[in-house]
């Protein structure tokens, strides 16, 4: 244009560029020039990479197989997938026998050469794991839910490990549950974890007081702090695990009553430390519905993005034939796709984090 | 409040380009522009961009007054526009994402580096550093160690061209 010379773009438009690029083309482009490869290992920038990398079907539910031989799996159980955050974290079982003797371990499928080995806790027993990755607040941890084994009973736990951290040092810090908090059992197996705006909502069956009732813990996941619990005995409905979802960032619970979906949003106040359900639910009203009667009862929503887009699907004899509803709230147009049986699984969002 | 309304969208701004040409346009299609939007804020209603040259800031008011009119029936006539839009040089495309980022126009920023990184991404890096004037400044053996560490990354064939 008119300045004639080559035009050299400033760091922080680079940056924002290279942000839209696939990771194999990151990966290829860090000899390009060392501002290059700095960018490419900044977390910043694998945080908003991550947010803006497209999300992958596989058509196969595993993601892409490792090429070298690993020989320190020998004689025991292949690994399996666990959770997929951008990176995959897979299990394996030491020896078939012990219920909790599990080896972990973290890869990215993008890149495939590398693979950390997840240390076991100093001092407790690790029951399950889940990755919680938050790009919008730089959290990329692992949150483990662990028996401490140093008392006469066993005493339920959160712990957290970073998954990025400068000294590449791994190792897990375990949470400070308020007294009395950690009596209640938690059932490990069937924790539901969602994360959102910096904080981590843990959905557990309170086994102990009803088995309608839900738990849910609150955990600040950028501090590693506890902020509080709440259960389903404060709200008026019944709400199940399955009603929980994500509206506009916060914990709700969503259920779709006649042509309207009602949704009871979950306030939480980090730095008070309150949670409080909102008085009211919103309700949104769902024209389309009328068309889709006969289903409602088994509707499930997924998520409700920035207000307007609604994500639901129902179950179907054909499992292969469930639909992938979106509903635009704004327009009021209904998109369907197909949605696959392993859907969540197979569905991941390519991430640039490599181990050092 | 449809009063108000009207009489905003009358309201003219005057951009003064890096080549001191002036261009006059209606403030609801300014404000598009935070930089913009942040001085009119302040009563102002000319406006310098010393960073912005003509050229570029003609196609940027193009822009603005296309997505200012947006509604949902010309859906597919923007989409067409903004196609046109980027289907030009690398350097057009670095001077349209340099000015675009002066006046925080994020919609445009997002398609523009959008559309930088789909035409780079089959590039190989000798290419890139051509299209973005980049010295390498590695030793070939630093280079060498890069490459073997990524050499998943170097499979396959790239793209050599520089458009």
């Amino acid at each position: 244009m008119s300045t004639g010379g080559p035009i050299f773009l400033p760091k922080e438009i680079v940056f924002e560029t290279l942000s839209y690029l696939p990771v194999k083309s990151l990966l290829r482009f860090k000899c390009v020039c060392k501002h290059w490869n700095v960018i490419t290992q900044d977390f910043q920038f694998i945080c908003l990479h991550y947010k803006r990398s497209p999300l992958i079907i596989d058509k196969k539910q595993r993601p892409p197989p490792l090429t070298r031989n690993d020989n320190s799996t020998t004689g025991e159980d292949e690994f399996r997938p666990l959770c997929s955050r951008g990176l995959l974290l897979e299990c394996s079982r030491k020896k078939p026998s012990l219920r909790y003797n599990l080896r972990y371990r973290i890869r990215n499928p993008e890149v495939h050469h590398q693979i950390l080995e997840i240390p076991d806790s100093p001092q407790s027993l690790i029951s399950n794991m889940c990755i919680v990755f938050d790009p919008d607040y730089q959290v990329l941890k692992l949150l483990s839910f662990v028996y401490d084994l140093s008392g006469q009973e066993l005493v339920f736990g959160y712990e957290f490990l970073d998954l990025h951290n400068e000294e590449s040092r791994y190792s897990w810090r375990s949470l400070n549950l308020p007294q009395g908090n950690g009596g209640v059992t938690r059932n490990c197996a069937k924790i539901k974890v969602f994360s959102a705006m910096g904080i981590g909502y843990v959905i557990w069956d309170d086994d102990a007081t009803n088995s309608s009732t839900i738990g849910i813990d609150i955990l600040d996941m950028v501090n590693d702090s506890y902020i509080g619990q709440t259960s389903t005995f404060r709200t008026s409905c019944n709400y199940t695990k399955d009603d929980c979802i994500l509206w506009n960032g916060k914990l709700s619970f969503g259920k779709i009553v006649k042509e309207e979906l009602h949704v009871l949003v979950l306030e939480v106040y980090k730095k008070q430390k309150q949670i409080k359900w909102a008085d009211v639910s919103v309700i949104i009203k769902l024209p389309f519905m009328r068309e889709l009667s006969a289903l409602q009862e088994q509707i499930k929503v997924v998520q409700v993005h920035e207000s307007k887009l609604l994500l639901f699907w129902w179950k179907n004899k054909d499992k292969d034939n469930e639909p992938l509803c979106a509903y635009d709230i704004m327009t009021g147009k209904v998109k369907i796709s197909r949605r696959n049986r392993d859907f969540f699984n197979a569905i991941r969002r390519p991430c640039l984090l490599a181990f050092k | 409040m449809a009063s108000t309304t009207e009489t905003k969208q009358k309201k003219m701004l005057i951009l003064k380009s890096a080549d001191n040409d002036e261009f006059e346009i209606e403030e609801s299609v300014g404000v598009q522009s935070e930089t913009i939007k942040n001085l009119v804020e302040d009563g102002f209603t000319f406006v310098p961009l010393p960073n912005v040259y003509t050229k570029a800031l003609i196609k940027i008011i193009d822009y603005l007054k296309k997505h200012a009119n947006k509604t949902d029936s010309n859906d597919e006539e923007i989409k067409t526009f903004d196609k046109d839009f980027v289907n030009t040089t690398f350097d057009d495309l670095f001077e349209l994402v340099s000015a675009a980022n002066y006046l925080h126009i994020s919609c445009l920023m997002n398609m523009l580096c959008q559309t930088i990184a789909d035409r780079i991404k089959d590039k190989s890096p000798e290419a890139v550093r051509k299209i973005f004037h980049i010295n390498c400044d590695y030793t070939p053996e630093e280079e060498a160690k890069i490459r073997k560490a990524n050499a998943q990354a170097f499979e396959g064939q790239f793209d050599e061209s520089l458009d």
